[in-house]
């Protein structure tokens, strides 16, 4: 597992140092049942359905480790408690359990796994037979998920199921900003997958991946199109586990792993440090900060300080490590988790629940998330009419962080001196035991600038009534949920000062005064919904018609307070706060959307499938006259291995081409009342406006309405192979997709006389695609079974229209360019640094540096590819760009995974790799460039820096507060693929 | 269906809005909040920042976009939209044009702020819907912009109440006086700048006319200096007290509540308003007296307190004997300025070693929070007005004239040398130069030196000259290497030489159009000359 710590903020952007990997993983799964009994001999025989024996069959006694396998014929014996569960298993076949009881012989009929033939499909209202599926859907079980050392859902999707790419944010625990992306970016706008779990919209990172049985990813626009509006970036469905009746089971599953910061940065000892800082200000101004002396006083380990009176502070000299202080290499997480199902035939139960924590990378906490997870899940058969399921569910996220923010901080430790000491000198008579002479004090920080706690509760429940068999063929499903949630958020920032060698003397300061910041809200959705399906099989033809139709509505309340001046620095509440401070403000969100739906399937002889859908939804968000919209979709596919023509083919078992067409919205680049003109009151924003010494009221309009907006629509077509070859031992998918988002919000380009902000409106056009392929392989050698998947995909975009915006600036990573990928980089080529004075002089002759007249040896030789003299942005557009070239996207073009499985008797040895390639990736100016601003520091790898002993260094010259050497340029376009290795064996 | 119409619950609809004299005071109010403070400028010659000035020392492109431009835009659509949906209030008409008085106060500031550096502007007077083909109109001629200012100011007179008639709780609201003042400088700019750039489409004498009747009507309003120059720029100054202040961005309330903050005084301790020797230069000495022309040459009469540059002895030299607004402007070698006693130095901060004192307070530099108000107009500028104005409309002006105006700027500033015309003849000076003089002198460091260069003529000679810093004396540069320092053959640091500056007077008298205003309208909004 990688994870990437927190961006530390605006003074290392981009700097994706960091990762992390899981070293230890203990897994225990404990799979336990009611009362044991005496032990005794048991033996049988195993058969295919053919009825003749197999041998190097699988027999184990479920939750031991106690286990053998068939012999040639078919038959084996081991010692087992009457009532334990026998497992038989064998690759192909479908797994069977048998309970140890009276009989003295134990005849096993095993079947094969006609996966492709029998595996059920979770689709949009309803479930599919893969074999009838004529979209583009691809499907996880649970039991691949199991294991998978992540505790976070999303994380755990990564490299699973090609043409889904999931990324995240920070390393910081709670805030990992988890998301994926189906098939790239389907607009420039806000547009995440909808994800339901159970029928519940709900967010993946907070699930418990031991509650899932499966997922779905719904790809094209044929499966999704009966989401409508909400479907645009695919949709997901996750399927939580149900209890199975019978005994009664208990499972327990523990985890406990480390998250180890490697490959960070590392800071310089002082001496170095101070080696490079006097470079670079000798190089930009002529003079060094220190002298011999004083540089010589930073490698003596016994002289750290002295005071100077005249500035009433301390000089130091010391060598802290400030990363090594205030960050810890090692990270604990760890999570918990225990089911119970059980029941009878009619009525089962499944509870569950779990725990899980994880701590983030400061020293000093609280620095840590906690998730709590309860869920229970009950199926009832009222009688042949009525079933009943019920699902209550509750999520608990805790996060508590530093009030200064884990960004800020790391960024601190970066940016602090080294020969800053950690502490005061022991003379110091100002009482503080930290030292912020220099520079704030980021240890200090840590352990003593209050805390920020986040709290998010959500609870759900979900009420599914099925109505079956008035009529044959015919059900009616009733579904009503609600989704509750509470966030509370407290930030106590705590002042601090640091003096120097006096407190007359305040050097720095923190939160002064200090302050209490509040967020409270609470949040409903509501969601019904009812639909009929009615399925009617006659002779060759097979039909299957779903209609339905759907209410939801939302809304978040919120407040939001600030107050400062507490009466003390330790005891926080908005009672205690100075009155002329308090500042409120609240928020009420609402939206609501009404759907009809319906899906007609029709195969023939199951060989020629077609299938069509549609969905009409309104929505609060779009104006009265523009709120309706209609998504269509339609399918089919043909499964030619039926025909007679292929029936000599032995090698092929199943065969079926696919093709979709159907257009999809996009509702979530949506305002909610982007249509009616709204003013903004000016008291509850940042900007104050003051009169007569106090805060006033003042109104506007910052946004003109979009009377005329209505969803983004994506047209997708998809065409798809599936394949089952070799005894079903071979599986193959393929898919090769395009998509339009035709009517994408972009803002218009208007002369700024308008003088307000524009609304977007749709007036973009994105195109994206792309292919799929997975491919696996399973089969035995003797009692060794094995497996081997791999998957790959592709996608491109390319922004077809974007109302003119055709301005790359000067350069770097451009997000929004017609006629280019979103996020494409542009840079100068480069051609090594200047070698000497003479060097750069020459080339001065005949090119100029706008943004830097006097280069030298050791700076960047830019290459002047339109040969005018000048290095520029040209007009700052792709048809005149200067000398900027286009260097690639940021975006990973093909995205993999492959896996390996070996399992021998009990042994299980799995391994997972996960990687992208074709990729760039810039690193910006002011992560690369040491000293950019004068209290950036350099790290160590800027030891390799050009200097005429070292003409072949990585890096420039030292040069303070001038980022010429690092101008976007494809020095500094780093190939951003990798491959990861995601999961390690472990052993069971 | 209904339950798909949810509305708002915490942000108001324009619908709604637009009843009473509250709402139109509030929208009125945003106006206010956009006022820019405009804090820090150094394009002229009297003041650098930490880098060179783009505008100052010719070497700026056309920009894609600017804020110069499109705040004012943002500006005049508030004003607009007050003015087109006002109506609807159920007020009496006083009130209603009361807030229209604001709103087209407001416009016109815009305006004129516009026309200062691009000449020809759209000139928008409602607000424009994304297809509205007003969009993309062309610049409208300069007068035609300048005659809508001169209504709208002359609305806004009528309809603003008096300095007098102003509650004491409502000081920052712009009144009859702010919009005359404003009138005036308007007026002075353009009657200027048309004789000065012999514009022949703009009849300077009767901007100038309109310059001395607007300024001599402010005059009728009760206003008086404030008794001290050098507190005038601090917390002492502020409030409805000081009957000075015709209008001011208003920052508050303390150091320990800061609602709106300001960096003012950090950024004179870090040198974003590094005094120039070459402003240094125009004060006169204790006797009267000048030693340096308005084109900063040597002038023919020179005081007998002056001393040559090369012959300096201290750092000091150049602040000593003059016209006391010099020690309410800059801080001496030894005083405690910003940070402790002020060391002459270049390094981390004034590029030129003066150090500005101007509206400095120690108090705000500490807490790093400051909220002193900044003056945007101050009646001495109406008095320089009428001063200028006067001599530049008639080629003369009385003594009387010049005790009612310059005089009582010098007897504020306990200079008691007097203009006269008696004086001037006698000492053979100039009374333009004397009178502009006096101008830039008052009003140092507070925004005006470029647009003066400019409507003079003046900034094609004085903005590529070498901007100069302080004189180099070794003992007093504490921990300064003489080697780091660029100086003349008199010791005079030379800040940034004139070699790196340059002045096109073909093409910098305006500012260029952003390129995206020009390319966005369809090319119907056209390029300033030579850009």
């Amino acid at each position: 597992m990688k994870i990437k710590i927190a961006r530390p903020g605006p003074m290392l952007p981009c700097w994706k140092p960091v990762l992390v990997s899981t070293l230890l993983i203990l897994l225990i799964q404990l799979i336990s049942h009611p009362v044991l009994a005496q032990s005794k001999l048991v033996t049988g025989t195993v058969t295919n359905s053919a009825g003749s024996p197999m041998g190097g069959v699988n027999v184990s006694v479920k939750g031991s480790t106690v286990g053998t396998t068939t012999n040639d014929a078919g038959r084996f014996q081991l010692n087992a408690d009457l009532g334990a569960v026998l497992v038989f298993s064998y690759a192909g076949f479908h797994e069977r359990e048998e309970t140890v009881d009276a009989r003295t012989s134990i005849e096993v009929k095993l079947e094969e796994n006609l996966q492709s033939l029998e595996n059920v499909v979770v689709v949009g209202y309803g479930t599919q037979k893969k074999v009838n599926m004529s979209g583009a859907v691809a499907q996880l079980s649970g039991k691949e998920l199991e294991n998978r050392p992540a505790a976070n859902l999303t994380g755990a999707l990564q490299g699973m199921l090609p043409g889904v790419t999931v990324y995240r944010g920070s390393g910081q625990p709670g805030a990992e900003g988890y998301g994926f992306r189906i098939r790239g970016f389907s607009s420039s706008n806000a547009a995440s997958p909808l994800v339901l779990v159970d029928g519940v919209e709900q967010d993946l990172n907070l699930l418990d991946p031991n509650d899932i049985a499966s997922i779905s990813v719904l790809k094209d626009a044929s499966a999704s199109a009966i989401y409508g509006a909400r479907a645009a970036s695919g949709v997901v469905l996750v399927t939580t586990k149900q209890g199975s009746g019978g005994q009664t089971r208990v499972n327990l599953s523990s985890y406990y792993g480390i998250n180890i910061t490697a490959r960070q940065p590392q800071r310089l000892n002082s001496w170095d440090e101070q080696t490079l800082i006097d470079e670079a200000r000798f190089n930009a101004t002529g003079s060094r900060e220190f002298n011999d002396e004083q540089r010589e006083w930073l490698a003596n380990p016994n002289f750290s300080y002295r005071p100077n009176p005249t500035a009433d502070r301390w000089e130091y000299f010391g060598n802290n490590n400030w990363v090594k202080e205030g960050m810890d290499k090692i990270n604990h997480q760890n999570s918990q988790s225990i089911s119970v199902s059980g029941g009878d035939k009619k009525t089962n139960y499944l509870i569950s629940g779990g725990y899980y924590r994880r701590d983030g990378v400061l020293r000093y906490g609280p620095d840590d998330n906690t998730r709590y997870n309860l869920k229970l899940n009950l199926n009832s058969e009222i009688n042949k009419y009525l079933s009943l399921k019920v699902t209550a569910a509750y999520i608990g996220s805790f996060t508590r962080e530093n009030s200064y923010g884990t960004e800020q901080i790391i960024n601190r430790l970066y940016r602090s001196r080294t020969r800053q000491n950690l502490y005061t000198p022991e003379e110091d008579v100002t009482g503080q035991k930290f030292n912020g002479d220099l520079q704030i004090n980021p240890v200090d920080i840590q352990q003593n600038a209050g805390m920020e706690t986040r709290d998010y509760e959500t609870f759900t429940g979900t009420l599914n009534l099925k109505v079956k068999n008035l009529v044959k063929g015919l059900t009616l499903d009733i579904v009503a949920w609600r989704n509750q949630n509470a966030y509370n958020m407290e930030n106590n920032s705590r002042s601090l000062f640091w003096y120097g060698r006096s407190i007359n003397t305040v050097r720095f300061q923190i939160n002064a005064p200090n302050t209490m910041r509040l967020i409270k809200n609470k949040g409903y959705q509501n969601n019904g919904q009812a639909f009929l399906t009615y399925q009617l099989d006659k002779g060759d033809h097979s039909f299957k018609v779903m209609q339905g139709a759907q209410f939801e509505e939302y809304r978040k309340d919120e407040l939001q307070a600030s107050a400062q001046s507490m009466i003390n620095n330790r005891f926080f509440s908005m009672n205690f706060a100075d009155p002329l401070t308090k500042t409120s403000t609240d928020l009420v969100q609402t939206w609501a959307m009404a759907s009809f739906f319906g899906r007609l399937n029709y195969s023939f002889r199951n060989r020629y499938i077609f299938e069509a859908s549609y969905r009409y939804d309104g929505s609060s968000r779009l104006a009265p006259e523009r709120r309706w919209d209609v998504f269509p979709s339609f399918s089919a596919a043909w499964r030619f291995s039926e025909e007679n023509f292929m029936q000599n083919l032995d090698f092929i078992n199943e065969a079926k081409i696919r093709a979709s067409w159907g257009e999809l919205g996009n509702g979530s680049a949506i305002g909610l009342y982007d249509y009616i003109p709204l003013l903004v009151s000016g008291i509850s924003t940042s900007n104050n406006l003051v009169f007569n010494d106090v805060r006033t009221q003042y109104i506007y309009q910052s946004r003109l309405a979009s009377p005329l907006k209505t969803w983004e629509t994506i047209r997708q077509t998809n065409i798809g192979l599936d394949l089952t070859m070799l005894r079903n031992r071979l599986t193959f998918t393929a898919d090769y997709y395009v998509k339009y988002n035709v009517d994408m919000l972009a803002f218009l380009n208007l002369p700024n006389i308008i003088g307000v902000d524009l609304p977007p409106v749709n007036v973009g056009k994105l195109k994206s695609w792309g292919w799929e392929l997975d491919a696996r392989w399973r089969d035995r050698i003797g009692k060794l079974e094995y497996r081997v998947g791999f998957n790959i995909s592709d996608n491109q975009n390319k922004l077809l229209k974007y109302e003119g915006v055709n301005s790359i600036g000067s350069g770097g990573v451009i997000n929004l360019l017609e006629g280019y990928p979103m996020n494409s980089v542009w840079g100068y080529k480069t051609g090594g640094y200047f070698s000497s004075a003479e060097d750069a002089n020459r080339y001065r002759q005949t090119v100029q540096y706008p943004f830097f007249a006097n280069y030298t040896a050791g700076d960047m030789r830019y290459l002047d590819l339109n040969g005018d003299g000048v290095i520029n942005a040209g007009d700052g557009t792709p048809e005149n760009s200067g000398d900027l070239v286009y260097l690639g996207t940021t975006n990973a073009r093909y995205t993999y995974g492959f896996d390996l499985g070996l399992s021998w008797k009990n042994f299980d040895f799995t391994a997972f790799f996960q990687g992208v390639f074709d990729r760039s990736f810039l690193i910006n100016e002011g992560t690369l460039s040491p000293l950019l601003g004068t209290a950036d520091m350099p790290w160590t790898i800027h030891m390799d820096r050009w200097t005429p002993e070292n003409p072949n260094a990585f890096f420039p010259r030292m040069y303070q507060t001038s980022a010429h050497n690092f101008r976007p340029s494809d020095k500094w376009v780093q190939n951003g693929n990798y491959l990861r290795l995601k999961k390690y064996p472990d052993w069971i | 269906m209904v339950r798909l119409n949810v509305f708002p619950e915490t942000e108001f609809t324009d619908a709604d809005f637009w009843n009473s004299e509250t709402d139109l005071m509030n929208a009125a109010n945003r106006m206010y909040q956009q006022l820019s403070a405009d804090w820090i400028d150094n394009r002229g010659d009297d003041a650098l920042n930490q880098n060179p000035n783009l505008v100052s020392n010719g070497q700026r492109d056309a920009p894609n976009t600017s804020g110069d431009w499109n705040n004012r835009y943002d500006e005049i659509f508030t004003a607009n939209n007050i003015l087109q949906k006002g109506g609807k209030a159920d007020v009496t008409e006083a009130v209603r044009n009361r807030y229209f008085g604001e709103a087209r106060f407001f416009r016109a500031y815009a305006y004129s702020k516009l026309v200062k550096l691009y000449g020809d502007v759209p000139l928008v007077m409602k607000t424009l819907d994304i297809n509205s083909p007003e969009l993309f109109m062309p610049r409208t001629p300069r007068q035609v912009v300048i005659d809508s200012i001169y209504a709208d100011l002359d609305f806004a007179a009528q309809w603003l109440p008096t300095r007098a008639a102003l509650p004491a709780n409502q000081f920052g609201r712009v009144t009859k006086s702010t919009a005359l003042a404003l009138k005036a400088r308007v007026a002075l700019y353009e009657g200027t700048r048309a004789k000065y750039h012999a514009d022949g489409s703009s009849n300077w004498q009767q901007h100038l006319d309109v310059a001395i009747a607007a300024a001599e009507e402010v005059m009728t309003q009760g206003h008086v200096l404030f008794n001290n120059y050098g507190n005038l720029f601090l917390a002492a100054g502020e409030g409805n007290a000081n009957r000075e202040l015709l209008l001011v961005k208003i920052f508050g309330v303390s150091n320990t509540n800061v609602l709106l903050g300001h960096n003012n005084s950090r950024d004179l301790e870090n040198g974003r308003m590094a005094p120039t020797r070459n402003l240094i230069r125009h004060y006169l000495y204790a006797d009267g007296l000048p030693a340096w022309k308005l084109d900063n040459t040597p002038s023919s009469t020179v005081s007998p307190l002056f001393v040559p540059e090369a012959d300096e002895p201290s750092y000091n030299t150049i602040l000593d004997n003059r016209d006391p607004r010099v020690a309410a402007t800059y801080f001496r070698a030894g005083d405690v300025a910003y940070q402790g006693p002020w060391i002459p130095r270049t390094t981390l901060g004034s590029r030129t070693a003066f150090a500005a004192k101007k509206g400095f307070s120690i108090a705000d530099q500490v807490l790093n929070a400051a909220t002193v108000d900044r003056i945007l107009i101050r009646y001495a500028e109406v008095l320089l007005i009428l001063a200028e104005a006067k001599f530049e409309r008639n080629g003369s002006i009385s003594d009387d004239d010049l005790n009612r105006t310059i005089n009582q700027l010098r007897t504020r500033a306990g200079f008691n040398v007097f203009l006269t015309n008696a004086f001037v003849t006698t000492h053979n000076l100039d009374m333009l130069e004397e009178i502009r003089r006096e101008r830039t002198v008052e009003l140092a460091l507070e925004g005006f030196r470029y647009d003066d260069l400019i409507r003079w003529k003046l900034a094609e000679v004085l903005l590529p000259k070498d901007m100069l810093g302080a004189k180099y004396i070794e003992s007093e540069w504490v921990g300064t290497n003489q080697n780091t320092l660029n100086m003349n053959a008199d010791k005079v640091l030379i800040a940034e030489p004139a070699s790196t500056r340059t002045f096109n007077p073909l093409r910098d008298y305006l500012y260029p159009v952003p390129i995206n205003e020009i390319t966005l309208s369809g090319g119907n909004v056209t390029q300033n000359p030579n850009w």
